[in-house]
């Protein structure tokens, strides 16, 4: 071995030390003198077998990192799919979908029910953050519109469900319009500060606005849905709503991904004065991917208040925003396939992590982080977002 | 001839410096009117005055008789005044078509409902833009490239898609901000004979450019800045000769030459 | 007490409070300043700092040293632990992804910010932590308002260590260095400066300032609690974006004027809107000024 590989050794020996040793410090007071030398031992492990590696078969870790990062395999082949079998695909999946529903158990389609409003959730927010790329952090406040509005409506005045549906949407758009009037122009970090900030001040209003919501203790008795004296009793009248709901935002978003819409929104995002100074409207365009996702969240909101039968602010707090964001970033941002994939993996987390569920948000935490590292795109890019972030990292 | 895009007292201050200080300019419409000066003396900042990126200070911008300084980028666009960018600013990840296509955007109508339910005639929308596309990148001798990514495409290639993409736009006044930049001869000659079939649609053109040959050889008019001052202005002979020219570009070095 | 006292003894408390927030802003502002990231879990290494205190401090007692002398070796060990965290965020977590955009980073401070609070929640429980002495509630009155020993010594020690850091950053070589790799990151290392050691060094003083805060909230009001984190690091980040993120004489004016603001509103408009202040303060602030009292626009070259 030459000198110089010595020296490259010694000094990872000597950095796996160091952090061995730091993971002890750090963990220690909060685990206990045992197990926080169970971590540290851990961590020397785990440095061991990566120096290791890089020792025996260099370059292999580059590698492995770069097939992670760059298998866009799947994406790439359905995108060479001929025409008639793009359209045929989701169809064929949806009634697949559709049928399953007639056998599975009623515990099963309430897991899939709510897995399947959190899907409605991250394809509306997939528009404003995917489809026109600007970074919403407090997005289930639009969920909190589209609720309240069934909620209150719902019980004080007995307005149908199907009406509150479009209302509690419209509403929300109306909210965000609201919201991205004043903020729509600002840089993206601000704009995602700007958005928490509106989404924890819903929030607290709902939580304190005894008068108009009921404060803390939320609303109960809402009316499920009805139509021609049948109501809604079953998961599984809930499931097949939400099943229309989602093929509907699905079959929207793809719209509007292949017109001159969704095309002024890609040039947005790749160059924003660029797109502005070929007359692209860009704040207008902003407002209205904005306004769409705000529409769609309430509607999600409506039939969750719907389902729920109460509402209380609790249930719209910042980390559901985080949680429908990270869906979104899970998926693939501005794919619809991935965005869905996204939602149910995510969704059905709390049930595959039934027997450990304090753990759940803790293996939460640490995927996302994981995922950024090697997969910033997502598990199910769409080729174009795939080639930006390609873009952007070359030099 | 009236002048088609007039440039009037224009002054833009940044926080102490003055880059364009009273600049008067009068483009008329059909003509090809080069703003050539050394490095630094504010040809960019006019531009981004006249297309909006920049509010000027002082002074304004008329285009056919209409204000337009002081408004924003796009509406000046759908007015009919399109640039191109000094250091090429195309949408990286998208096909030289598509780029082209984007800047359809403000002579088509197509919205959200339009989009959703696909009526026929957004389809023909989408098949005209498409075609225009098309005809606008065989015009600049890209049809090969169409399905290439913009950032992909060889340099001299970019420039002229970014021609393309601003001819899209169906300008009255068409801005190119140094598009012989970094060019070999043989594709500055093929931008010259593409400049002046530009002219020959119709298009007047407004250009800053480093290059004498090609502001000597195609311009109309030519006028000079230095340190955000208009120095000169006339035919291409005129301002070759004009000592206050030579003095802006070779500096002190010729007069203490000639001492 | 009078009106006009009851005002004052606001400003005080309020004072106190703004104190901490000006602590735990200058991490956030620094780490901005420097590297564009908007680091969220930040409140959570406040929250570390308090809690680290607390068991220090319990284990200090146990093994016979005195309360006196506990508290400011708690307070040290609160310190070192918090900043190794902050080291290690930066240097497992935010370090690879220096060149990938906005959004990655932004999603790994998210997942930091859980990871951090769920392994306090994991190790130590949904209660309140309780700090193991009580400090006492003595203090002096000046004049119609009552100033207790303990705040005068929160007010004190982050006066010090703000002024301490304000002399680091303008008269110190190192602190030169992250003044300049804050301007220019690529330049800073073309003139030798060592880029990675001054952003690892940013997020360790930034996360050690923080748990003094986290310590001395402990010690004020006994006891701290997993989810502390979360309020405090956004009206933290309020403060600091309220001062002009990237800017620490900001940071600092940022934090006190916030928490005055927050006392005076808590006393007057009652306790329940309180947190909705930082929040309505933060949105104004970004959309009438983003840049804040003592930040600069900077317009984007075209």
């Amino acid at each position: 071995m030459s000198g110089a590989a010595r020296q490259v050794l010694r000094s990872a020996w000597a950095k796996a030390a160091g952090w061995t040793a730091a993971f002890y410090v750090m963990t220690l007071p909060l685990l206990g003198a045992a197990r926080a030398l169970w971590i540290a031992l851990g961590v020397a492990a785990l440095q061991a077998v990566l120096i290791s590696l890089d020792h025996l078969t260099p370059g292999a870790r580059q590698r492995f990192r770069r097939v992670v990062a760059g298998g866009g395999v799947l994406a790439g082949r359905l995108g060479r799919m001929p025409g008639w079998l793009r359209t045929a695909l989701p169809l064929v999946l949806l009634t697949a979908v559709a049928a399953s529903g007639l056998g599975l158990g009623p515990y099963t389609l309430d897991v899939a029910t709510n897995a399947g409003i959190y899907v409605l959730l991250a394809l509306g927010l997939n528009v404003v953050v995917g489809q026109a790329g600007l970074l919403v952090l407090g997005f289930i406040a639009f969920s909190a519109v589209g609720a309240y509005t069934y909620g209150i409506l719902g019980t004080q005045f007995h307005l149908s469900f199907w009406l509150a549906l479009p209302l509690g949407g419209l509403l929300a758009a109306c909210f965000g319009l609201l919201l991205g009037l004043p903020t729509l122009r600002l840089r993206g970090d601000y704009l995602a500060i700007v958005t928490l900030g509106f989404g924890e001040i819903t929030r607290i209003t709902l939580n304190n606005w005894n008068s108009l919501t009921h404060g803390p203790n939320g609303i109960l008795g809402i009316p499920p849905p009805s139509l021609f004296g049948f109501t809604f009793s079953q998961p599984r009248h809930y499931f097949y709503l939400v099943l229309a709901l989602v093929a509907l935002a699905a079959f929207c978003s793809r719209r509007l991904e292949r017109s001159r819409l969704g095309r002024a929104w890609v040039a947005m995002r790749e160059d924003e004065t660029a797109a502005e100074s070929m007359g692209v409207p860009t704040l207008r365009l902003k407002l209205l991917a904005f306004m769409i996702a705000a529409f769609w969240g309430g509607v999600a909101g409506v039939v969750f208040a719907s389902k729920q039968l109460f509402i209380s602010p609790e249930s719209f707090n910042f980390l559901e925003s985080v949680m429908v964001l990270c869906m979104v970033v899970l998926g693939g941002m501005g794919s619809v396939p991935g965005v869905i994939l996204g939602a149910v993996l995510l969704a059905f987390l709390p049930e595959v992590l039934r027997g450990v569920a304090e753990y759940r948000l803790i293996v939460f935490a640490v995927a996302m982080i994981l995922l950024m590292q090697y997969r910033p795109q997502g598990l199910w890019p769409s080729s174009r977002r795939f080639e930006e972030s390609a873009a952007e990292t070359s030099p | 001839m009236s002048a088609l895009l007039s440039i009037a007292g224009l002054t833009m201050r940044f926080e102490g410096l003055t880059a364009v200080d009273r600049m008067d300019l009068a483009v008329e419409e059909g003509r090809i009117v080069s703003l050539i000066g050394p490095n630094g003396a504010g040809k960019t900042t006019l531009f981004n005055c006249v297309t909006g990126h920049y509010a000027p200070t002082a002074g304004d911008v008329h285009l056919s008789g209409d204000l337009i300084s002081g408004l924003q980028p796009h509406t000046i666009a759908r007015r009919g005044v399109v640039r191109t960018f000094q250091n090429i600013r195309l949408f990286p990840a998208m096909s030289a078509l598509e780029n082209v296509m984007v800047g359809r955007h403000c002579r088509t109508r197509a919205g959200v409902f339009d989009a959703l339910l696909g009526t026929p005639a957004v389809r023909r929308e989408e098949r005209e833009i498409r075609e225009r596309a098309l005809a606008l990148l065989e015009f600049t001798g890209l049809s090969a490239q169409c399905d290439q990514q913009a950032r992909n495409l060889p340099y001299g290639a970019q420039r002229r898609l970014e021609i393309a993409r601003a001819l899209a736009a169906e300008p009255k006044v068409l801005c190119l901000d140094e598009p012989a930049a970094g060019m070999n001869p043989r594709e500055t000659a093929d931008l010259m004979a593409l400049i002046g079939k530009i002219r020959d649609l119709g298009v007047t053109v407004f250009l800053i450019e480093h290059h004498m040959n090609l502001v000597m050889a195609i311009s109309d008019r030519v006028a000079v800045m230095d340190h955000g001052v208009k120095i000169a202005e006339g035919t291409p002979e005129q301002v070759q000769r004009d000592p206050k020219v030579v003095a802006a570009y070779l500096g002190e070095e010729e007069h203490r030459a000639r001492a | 007490m009078t009106s006009g006292s009851a005002f004052l003894q606001q400003i005080v408390n309020g004072l106190t409070v703004g104190a901490v927030y000006a602590l735990i802003a200058l991490g956030y502002t620094m780490v901005y300043g420097i590297i564009e990231l908007i680091n969220f879990a930040h409140g959570e290494i406040y929250m570390l700092g308090a809690y680290f205190g607390t068991i220090a401090a319990g284990a200090l007692l146990v093994a016979g040293v005195p309360a006196a002398a506990a508290l400011p070796l708690a307070l040290v060990a609160a310190a070192a632990l918090t900043g190794l965290y902050g080291l290690s965020a930066e240097r497992i977590a935010y370090r690879p992804l220096r060149k990938a955009g906005r959004l990655a980073p932004l999603i790994t401070a998210l997942g930091l910010s859980i990871f951090f609070q769920q392994l306090v929640l994991l190790t130590q429980g949904a209660k309140d932590k309780v700090f193991p002495f009580a400090i006492t509630s003595a203090g002096i009155a000046l004049g119609p308002v009552r100033v207790a020993y303990i705040q005068i010594v929160i007010l004190a020690v982050a006066a010090a260590l703000m002024v301490g850091l304000q002399t680091f950053i303008q008269r110190t070589s190192v602190g030169r260095a992250m003044r300049c790799t804050a301007q220019d990151p690529l330049m800073a290392s073309l003139v030798g400066v060592p880029v990675n050691r001054i952003i690892a060094l940013t997020f360790v003083l930034g996360s050690s300032l923080a748990a003094v805060a986290g310590v001395l909230v402990v010690v004020y009001y006994g006891k701290v609690n997993y989810l502390a984190g979360y309020t405090a690091g956004l009206k933290a980040f309020t403060a600091a974006v309220l001062g002009g993120i990237g800017n620490i004489p900001g940071a600092m004016l940022g934090g006190i004027f916030l928490g005055v603001v927050e006392g005076l509103a808590a006393g007057y408009i009652g306790g329940e809107y309180k947190d909705v202040v930082a929040f309505v303060i933060l949105v104004l602030v970004l959309i009438v000024r983003p840049q804040g009292l003592l930040g600069v626009r900077v317009p984007d070259k075209v």
